[in-house]
């Protein structure tokens, strides 16, 4: 799956990191980044846990193929 | 929620809502579960007038709308007539509340403090050591009240006199208490002057990479700060952290002396990332915050004239039983916990990593030392209120821990 952050949303609230370290960093300013764009299955519930404690609705997951589709 | 008050009673009784409620929060949550009913944009005559929204959808929706719910007039309610100077960025709309925020947001972040954690533990070791083989302690002023003033002093402002921060912060109470009255008058004088103090003994240095220097220094719109936005940047970085930390933590503190069962989901690794949360989802220490209408608008068939002040009720917000399920239950299974403490948008609180960090160390270093708090007599405690709400005194007992027991 692809894992991605709006940085026109994020806020720098940090939930993300602090649930789900393995898929996001924070930059120098404290905004999230996304460790690696493609995520392994493996770790999809706590990306989902942390998407869904963004309280800014900053991160979006997608299937490979959509996000294929989003960038043509 | 009582099924028998009528939509008009229940605006009736919001009519003499007052913002400086002094009854825990759990008292109040009827009440405001009726106003997101029935009235989810009610009007109160109290403190110069006001419109309370309740409804967490309201509340983001108007968090994600500065243009529309300004800043610019501060957020208090009703404004402070002493604080005269405009504390940036909280007192700014964007544009130029964005610079000031990519001025300090790195300052601030969990890369800039992570190399303070020590200095924070030193902080709680030296609080917590002088209770913490007395068998009972008064935590407040012993341990929530001090704690970030000390932080402040010596993380942040990096100054000797750790005690003046204290003090200084004793006596901003008047503030809090009610913003009106001549003593906060007073007190928001004395912390103008606190920061311009703390600003004049730092100008003649080279700039360095702290909050000070960097006031100093820094830019925003490609122009230094004007002497009145460095002063009110400082003042804003030396009060925004005090009450509200100390409250924050008390209200933890509070749960886990009412709740023993808690004090162990405390003492799991990484608790913070997701249970701190919970707590403050149930108890924010800042109850509310205000805007300023910009232009008329109908809300819920209500309309907001342009100057007149929204209260966007955060508590209300974290308690809404259309986001949150079992909304007034402390609930650590919750999937989605995407609560208002800290604000949204572009003001969402600047000191959130600090208060975190140091509510996180507190909390470690107690329990390091002491095991099953009980509250000291038989009293019920007594809240802080004002613009923000906490426990005025935390009287327990508690056993020495050990490792091992």
């Amino acid at each position: 799956m692809q894992v991605l952050v709006d940085g026109d949303r994020c806020e720098g609230h940090a939930r993300c990191a602090g649930l789900c370290p393995e898929v996001f960093d924070l930059d120098d300013d404290g905004f999230a980044v996304v460790r690696t764009p493609d995520v392994p299955e493996s770790l999809r519930s706590a990306v989902e846990t942390a998407a869904s404690n963004c309280p800014e609705g900053a991160i979006s997951i997608h299937h490979q193929a959509a996000a294929v589709g989003d960038h043509r | 929620m009582s099924a028998t008050s009528s939509p008009g009673s229940v605006e009736a009784e919001l009519a003499s809502y007052d913002p400086y409620q002094r009854r825990p929060f759990e008292d109040q949550t009827g009440l405001l579960a009726e106003a997101r009913a029935t009235c989810p944009v009610a009007h109160s005559d109290e403190a110069g007038g006001f419109w309370l929204v309740t409804r967490y959808e309201d509340v983001q929706a108007m968090f994600g709308d500065p243009g529309e719910y300004s800043s610019r007039l501060g957020i208090s309610i009703p404004r402070n007539p002493a604080a005269s100077v405009p504390r940036p960025p909280i007192d700014l709309d964007p544009p130029l509340q964005r610079d000031f925020r990519r001025l300090l947001n790195p300052l601030l972040s969990p890369a800039a403090l992570a190399p303070h954690r020590p200095a924070i533990h030193q902080i709680i070791r030296e609080l917590v050591e002088p209770f913490a083989d007395d068998g009972e302690a008064e935590l407040v002023e012993q341990l929530t009240s001090p704690l970030p003033a000390l932080v402040l002093a010596r993380v942040v402002l990096g100054l000797e006199d750790e005690d003046a921060v204290y003090r200084l912060k004793v006596g901003l109470d008047p503030i809090s208490q009610d913003n009106r009255s001549d003593a906060a008058a007073v007190a928001w004088r004395n912390l103008y002057e606190f920061s311009a103090d703390v600003l004049d003994g730092r100008r003649d240095d080279p700039p360095t990479n702290d909050i000070v220097s960097v006031v100093l220094h820094g830019t925003v719109d490609g122009r230094p700060l004007t002497r009145d936005e460095q002063v009110g940047t400082l003042a804003l970085l030396v009060i925004g952290g005090l009450r509200t930390t100390t409250h924050a933590l008390g209200n933890v503190l509070r749960r886990v002396v009412d709740e023993p069962t808690l004090e162990a989901r405390l003492r799991r690794p990484g608790w913070v990332a997701r249970d701190l949360d919970e707590f403050l989802r149930l108890d924010p220490p800042l109850p509310w915050i205000g805007r300023t209408v910009v232009d008329e608008i109908t809300v819920h068939g209500r309309t907001l004239c342009p100057g007149e002040r929204v209260m966007l009720h955060l508590g209300s917000a974290n308690h809404d039983g259309e986001q949150f399920e079992d909304p007034d239950s402390l609930r650590f299974d919750r999937e989605q916990n995407r609560h208002v403490t800290f604000g949204l948008g572009a003001h969402r609180c600047i000191g959130l990593h600090l208060a975190r960090l140091s509510i996180e160390v507190a909390v470690d270093e107690l329990f390091s030392r002491v095991t099953n708090l009980r509250w000291a007599g038989e009293a019920p405690i007594t809240f802080k209120s004002g613009i923000s709400f906490g426990p005025a005194e935390l009287p327990v007992t508690f056993d020495p821990f050990t490792e091992g027991t």
